[in-house]
This record gives C-alpha cells, structure tokens and sequence, in this order.
C-alpha cells in the first residue's frame, strides 16, 4: 500500500511543476465561475424569489463552486492508458512488481491534489467576491474535504476503468465524454439534484455520478451530519464495486492482450 | 479555384483515413452527438423552474445550440487546425507548408479533420430542426448563420493563434481566448452584465456566433443580417492580414517534425 | 541450467484490412475484413547465465512482441517458455523483481522531477530495504558517474544523461537479467561508446544477463557474444556475433574526398559504388583483400582530403540473412521436387 502512496505523493509533486497548465487551469475556474454569477443573478432576478428549490443565489454559486473544484481537479488518466494500450507502451509500467490498474489511480490522484487546491482558492476568491458571503459552515467544509477526497477516488476508478476499454474499442474518449456529460447532468454538476423533477431526482441519487458532484458540494452548503453519513457510506460502496470493476476488467485486458506491430 | 480544389482534397482524404477505424469513427461522431445533447440538460430543468430569461427559452437556447454546434462542426471538419495555430507556429510546423505552392494559412488550417465535429454538425442540425417548426427558407438561412459562425470559429482561431509570431508560449492563451468563445457563446448574451456584454461583440465575438445568429432565426431582420456578414467579412480580413503579417517575421522553431 | 528458455513460442492477432478508396473505407465501416497476422512463429532457443545476446531483426519482425511474452506482458497464442524458472505470463509480478528493463524511446524517469525521485519510487515499488538502498544507489551513482545530475529535473539532461539515469534506474533491484531495448538511440558515436562500456562493466561484475534488441550494428559488435536474427517471427540466424560478422558483414565501405579526379583502383575485391566529380564510394569485400591493404594504396596513390571507412548498416546486413535465408528454401523446395 505504500508504493501506491508514494506514487501519489511523486505525480503530486510532478504536477505542482505545471505552473503554466495550473495557471491556465485557475483562469478557466474563473471564467466558469464569472457566467454563473451573471446566469444565476440573471435567474434570480427574472423568478422575483429569494430560493430556488430551497438554494438562494449565494447558496446556488458555492454549491456550483464546490461542484466545479471537484471536477475540474479529476485527472484525465485514461486518456495516457488509453494511448499506452494503444502504442504497446503498456510493457514499461508492467514488467514491475505492482498492479498496473492502481498504479494509473494513484498517479491520478496525485495530479489532482495540486489541481484541487488550486481550484478551491480560485472558485472560493470569484464566488466570495462576487457574492459577498460564504454560504457555507465549517463543519460543512470538513464534510465537503473528506466527501471531495472520496469522490476524487471514485473518481479515478472510473477513469481508470475508461482507459481500460482501450483494449476492446479503438477510441475510447466519447466514452469518457458520456461519462462527464452523466456527471454534468445526473451528478449534479451545474444544478443541484433538488432542482430536477421528481422521478429523475430519485433515479440520480441512486447512480454514482451524485456521489462525485453532487454530494461533497451539497454537504458544504447545507451540512447535515445524517446525510452526509448516508452519502459517504454511497461512496464506499461505489468505490468498492468499481475497485472490483477494474480488478475485474484488468483481469480479461490481460487475457486478451493483443500488440500492434513488434 | 485553386484553393478550393485543395479544400475538397484534404477533406475527402481526411475523412476517408478516418473511416479507415471504422469502430472509432462511429463512435466518436454519436459519442458526440449524445455529448452535445445532454448540454441541453441543463436548460432543459432550468427553463421547468422558469418560463423565459430575458425573453429566452427553451427553444431559442436550443437554437443559439443549433448554430454554435453546427458552425463549431463545419469549422473542425474542413479546417482541423483553426484551434491549434499555435502549436503549428510554436511547433515549426509552419515550414511544411512554406515550402509548398499552395496558400500557407488555408493549407495549414484545413489539413487536418476532427472526427467528433462530424457529430456536432449532426447535432447541430438535428437541434434546430427539433427547436420549433421550421419552414425550407428557414433552413436555408441557418445553414448560412451557421456558416458565417464557423468562419467566424476560424478566423477568431487564427487571430488568437498567430499571437504566437510574437509571444512566446501562445499556445495557453490561444486556447484560453477559444475557450471563452465557445463557453460564452453557448448563452443567451443578454444574461450578462453590460460590460462583458461589450466584451461579447469586441473582444471575444460569442455574440455573433450563438445569441445574434439564433435570434436572426427567430425574428428575421435584413440589417442585422448585414451587421453579421459584414462582421464576418471583417474578422476574417484581419485574420488572413495579421497571419502574413507575422509571417513576414516567423523564424522556424528547432523542433523539426516529420510529416509521415 | 538455461536462464531463458522458449519452445515453440507462438503468437498470433488479427489486423483489420482496408480496401482502397472511400468506398473501401465505407465498406470497412460496416463490414470490416480481417486477417491473422501471426508475428512470432515456433521460437526456440534458450540463454545462459551471464550470456549477452543480440535480438535483433528488422522493425516488424516480431521482436518486441517475443521480448512482451519473455517478461510477461503478452499471453502467447502457444507454447512455453521459462525465464528463471518462472512462466512469465503466469507469474509476472514474482519475476518483476528480477527483470529490469531499458526501453530507449520511453522514459521511466519523471519528466519534471530529478532522477533522485523517480530513484526513490523506484525503491518503493521494488520494496527496497532502506539501507541497502542507500548502499545500491551510491554504488551506481559513482559507477555511472551521475552524481553531478541527481537533483536535476530530468528535462534539463541531455539525453545522454537521461540514459545513463535511465539504465542505473533500471538495475536499483540488481535484476538478474537486463532488457536493453535500443540504448544508444539517438546518442552521439563518444556516449555511445560511454553506455556500452557500462553496460559491459554491469555485465562482468554482476554477471546480469544481457538482452539486446539494437539497430544499432556497432552495439551488437561491442557488447554482444551471441546475436539472434528474427525475420517473419522465425528465428533465422543463432550464433556467434563474429560467426554472424564474418558470415555477414564481410563488406565495408570507404567513402573519399580526393584532390584530384578518380582514375579507378585495381584491386581485387574493391568495387565503385559511386562516383561523382573527386567524391567517391566504395566498397570492399574483407574475405578477399583486407580493409587496411586498401586504405594503405588508396593513400599511396591519390591526394585524398577526406576518408570514412563504414559498416554497412544492421538493416542491411539483416536484408542480406533474409535473402540468403530466401534463396535456401528456394533450393530445397527444387530439391524436394
């Protein structure tokens, strides 16, 4: 367990190098952050009410600030299985002693602690700026540390899952692309799953995607000590089913490991 | 005559190496389709919660989709490389093209297709066809909106991208500057305060490839129509001026790259 | 007992085939045609302990696929093999531990971080004890003299550097057999040199087995005792590197700047391959008059300003067994009729 912890902590170090990347990553964060202010203001204003589905314009703003920090900190590691898969590469990272399914996770959680920082600062700096308060609590902060740190695993799993489909089909980013479209909409990633009809919203509390998006943010702006138990355990469980996914899939990748060329 | 000889050449041998994968390119035009669609997601809960915003709605926000999906497609299938001028000049890819006879920006811009913007034109079209009734002239005028916006995609790619003749790492802030077009291009322009509102038809143009396309669509009018050619026109003037412009001072980067 | 061992190693995948012109790429959109390609065809053969053998064989041959199956990567489609006692395929992480790897086109070192970190991983990885870690690295540091570099982000080394890096990287776990694959790429003729002595040095010191795949003819000659030719995923040539030098590079070539025109050279075993103004290309079969005889009346008889005196390159040298190879089958076949 920790050679994966190392792994994490060298590609956590590597990655805090990028100073352009990072830079031009906060610059987005910003801009992102910037339409929703205009957008949500815009809403608010055009409704005549001070909640929407029980989120005021403060509460609305963070929770997409916290939904965005998580997201924008996920590392895209399928993309670099998906190519070593394809070139044959795959030979380095495997003549080693460790599993190379959970190498890729760590590595890409290590990419995204620095990221996940960064992104925090920035969407807490416009959102606070522009709204004028924090609408969230400080335990409702911890809950979100912890809940953010699960979803990044869960997170990865998936990714890493994603990369692994690279031994069956040729391009797997419209694959990823699904992925992160589920996340905008059935995880909750621009609106908030009390925003949905009813029938969607009881269909997205139950898929994984919520556990990513939705709940570290909703415990931040709206902290409540039994709910965020109930989604923690939710993300235990997922990670547990995909860690499994991947042991399994890795399994049936090797048996058909198949190499272009030599 | 020439020119367009080269266009059609290079689109057809670029998608004909695309379907070479036939698995891949399925895949990634309806992983797009299916990408694009579920943006909608979003305005589709919103505009259940409220009736318009700022006398937009469901289907007027499908329709700025429509035409920003369909002009971002046909400026990524015919010219690949209007988002990556950058990385060309940064990369010295520059000097492929100088050493042939053919126009260097329209040969570096279209040798290269993207296979997924084969789906956002699918998209684009599909969406605007389902946003409310349409009559044939009406078509007729979102191809040309839609034309006018990947031009537009294009030439604000290009202008972008040949900051890199005289900044060094270009290629951050080219994406940045397309970014923003794209992502502010995608909501109604009337949301924004009125700063950034003039931000939105200087600067960075997202007004004349989404909100002024889209509303032309549902309220024709001849004078906006012209302002929007005319703007077009003008963008792409500059981006063909400026490009020789830094060509004149290009010097080839030390990365030579082999063209296989 | 061999350290490697292969019987009959197969290994079989499908390819898809296009037909040409859009309408081929069409039809290949719905209806896909496919083909077995079968690149390593029965390999047999087996390696000692402290051997340094040359895989060599041109791009495609199936050389990297056979190298994927030895450290276990790759499922073959039929027979065995045996790398320290262990199948590969079935035990991969066991003989992880004692397999190291050098790939010269991919990096194992962190771009962005010094050597000394990817070091430090590398220990995690391989559970090195702390101390004999420590004992290890400075061993190598001193050996491969990358002292000076250890806290350098490793894009900042000239590739050089990297590659002295890179190899002492892949002997932290003292692995008993070594996999070089294409070490000297892109290196200057002085670093080159450099790499293959420390790699000899390693060999002779720790008696790791040495695993070569190299276009690279010079690395061959230098650092290998045996060298394997594979062709079509056979193995078509085993044995000695001075049986396959004299069998195969019996030629060389001189290449000559004079200063006065070319007016012919007669000699035995000397041909023009080129010659154009005062600059010349010959070449010069060493079974029947020695390269030295052939410098020496060269110099005797003209004004030269500039002599080269060249191997024909490995790809040659490989088209050459290959064609041998063709015509012997040829023979059989028409006896076997």
């Amino acid at each position: 367990m920790t050679r994966y912890g190392f792994v994490l902590w060298t590609a956590a170090r590597q990655q805090w190098t990028y100073r352009a990347e990072m830079a031009m990553r906060a610059a987005q964060m910003a801009l992102f952050m910037g339409v929703f202010l205009a957008l949500w203001s815009t809403a608010f204003g055009v409704s005549g009410r001070a909640e929407l589905a029980g989120y005021s314009l403060p509460a609305m703003v963070w929770y997409l600030a916290m939904t965005e920090t998580v997201t924008l900190s996920t590392s895209r590691v399928f993309m670099e299985i998906g190519q070593a898969v394809r070139s044959g590469d795959l030979a380095y990272t495997l003549a080693r002693p460790m599993s190379y399914p959970f190498y890729q996770v760590a590595y890409s959680l290590g990419n995204s602690v620095p990221r996940f920082m960064m992104n925090l600062l920035t969407a807490s700096a416009v959102v606070g700026l522009g709204t004028g308060r924090v609408a969230g609590s400080l335990p409702g902060f911890a809950a979100f540390l912890g809940m953010a740190a699960l979803a990044l695993v869960l997170d990865a799993l998936i990714a890493v899952l994603i990369g692994l489909l690279a031994f069956w089909i040729e391009e797997i980013s419209p694959v990823f692309w699904i992925y992160q479209k589920l996340l905008f909409t059935v995880g909750g990633l621009f609106l908030p799953l009390e925003m949905f009809p009813a029938g969607l919203r009881r269909l997205a509390e139950w898929l994984p995607f919520q556990f990513i998006t939705y709940a570290p943010a909703r415990a931040f702006v709206a902290f409540a000590p039994g709910e965020v138990l109930r989604a923690a355990a939710g993300q235990a469980a997922y990670i547990g089913l995909t860690a499994a996914a991947v042991t399994l899939v890795w399994r049936l990748a090797q048996r058909r490991m198949v190499v272009h060329g030599g | 005559m020439k020119t367009a000889r080269l266009v059609w050449g290079y689109v057809r041998h670029n998608l004909m190496s695309a379907m070479a994968y036939r698995g891949a390119f399925l895949l990634q035009v309806f992983g797009m389709v299916l990408n694009d669609v579920m943006l909608l997601f979003f305005w589709w809960v919103l505009f259940n919660r409220l009736p318009t915003l700022q006398g937009w709605d469901l289907s007027g926000v499908m329709t700025i989709y429509g035409v920003v999906a369909f002009g971002f497609g046909l400026a990524n299938v015919v010219c690949g490389n209007s988002f990556r001028v950058a990385q060309a000049i940064t990369g010295g890819e520059l000097d492929y093209y100088l050493a042939l006879p053919a126009d260097p920006l329209v040969h570096l811009l279209v040798s290269r297709m993207s296979i997924s913007a084969w789906g956002d034109i699918l998209f684009g079209l599909v969406v605007f066809l389902i946003a409310g009734p349409v009559r044939w002239d009406g078509v007729l005028l979102f191809l040309l909106v839609g034309l006018l916006a990947g031009l537009i995609m294009v030439a604000f790619g290009t202008l972008v991208g040949s900051l890199a003749f005289w900044v060094g790492n270009a290629d951050n802030l080219a994406m940045q500057a397309i970014n923003a077009l794209i992502t502010f291009g995608l909501y109604p322009v009337e949301i924004f305060p009125g700063v950034v509102r003039v931000l939105l038809y200087t600067l960075i143009p997202a007004a004349f490839v989404g909100s002024m396309p889209a509303s032309l669509l549902s309220d024709f009018d001849w004078g906006r129509l012209a302002v929007l050619v005319a703007f077009t026109a003008g963008i792409v003037l500059a981006a063909r001026g400026v490009f020789a412009w830094g060509l004149r001072r290009y010097e080839s980067g030390n990365l030579v790259t082999v063209r296989g | 007992m061999p350290i490697i061992e292969t019987r009959q190693l197969t290994k079989t995948f499908l390819a898809r085939e296009k037909q040409p012109g859009l309408s081929g790429s069409l039809r290949a959109l719905f209806r896909p045609v496919r083909r077995e390609v079968r690149a390593v065809r029965g390999i047999s053969f087996a390696v000692e302990p402290g051997e340094r053998v040359a895989f060599i064989g041109p791009n495609g041959a199936g050389k990297s696929t056979t190298i994927k199956m030895l450290v276990g990567i790759l499922y073959p489609t039929s027979g065995q093999a045996q790398v320290l006692g262990m199948v590969p395929w079935r035990e991969r992480a066991r003989l992880a531990y004692q397999i190291g790897a050098v790939f010269g086109q991919k990096s194992q070192l962190w771009y962005h971080l010094p050597p000394s970190d990817s070091f430090d991983l590398l220990a995690r990885i391989y559970e090195l004890d702390g101390r004999a870690y420590r004992q290890r690295l400075a061993y190598l540091v001193d050996l491969f003299e990358i002292g000076d570099y250890l806290q350098v982000p490793v894009r900042k080394l000239s590739l050089g550097e990297r590659m002295r890096c890179e190899i002492a990287a892949s002997l932290l776990h003292r692995p008993r057999i070594l996999f070089l694959d294409e070490p000297t790429i892109g290196l200057d003729v002085v670093v080159k040199q450099r790499i293959r002595d420390l790699i000899l040095e390693l060999n002779q010191q720790e008696g790791v087995t040495i695993f070569l795949t190299s276009h690279d003819a010079g690395d061959v000659e230098v650092l290998c005792q045996r060298a394997m030719v594979i062709n079509h995923g056979e193995v078509i040539f085993d044995g000695r590197v001075s049986t396959l030098k004299r069998e195969y590079i019996h030629t060389k070539t001189i290449s000559l700047k004079l200063g006065e025109p070319w007016q012919g050279l007669e000699l035995p075993g000397v041909e023009v391959l080129k010659h154009k103004g005062y600059g010349v290309k010959l070449q010069v079969d060493t079974g029947i008059v020695p390269i030295e005889e052939v410098v020496a009346r060269l110099l005797s008889r003209y004004a030269v300003a500039d002599i080269n005196v060249d191997n024909p390159p490995m790809e040659e040298i490989i088209a050459r067994i290959y064609g041998d190879t063709e015509t012997q089958g040829g023979k059989d076949a028409e006896t076997g009729g």
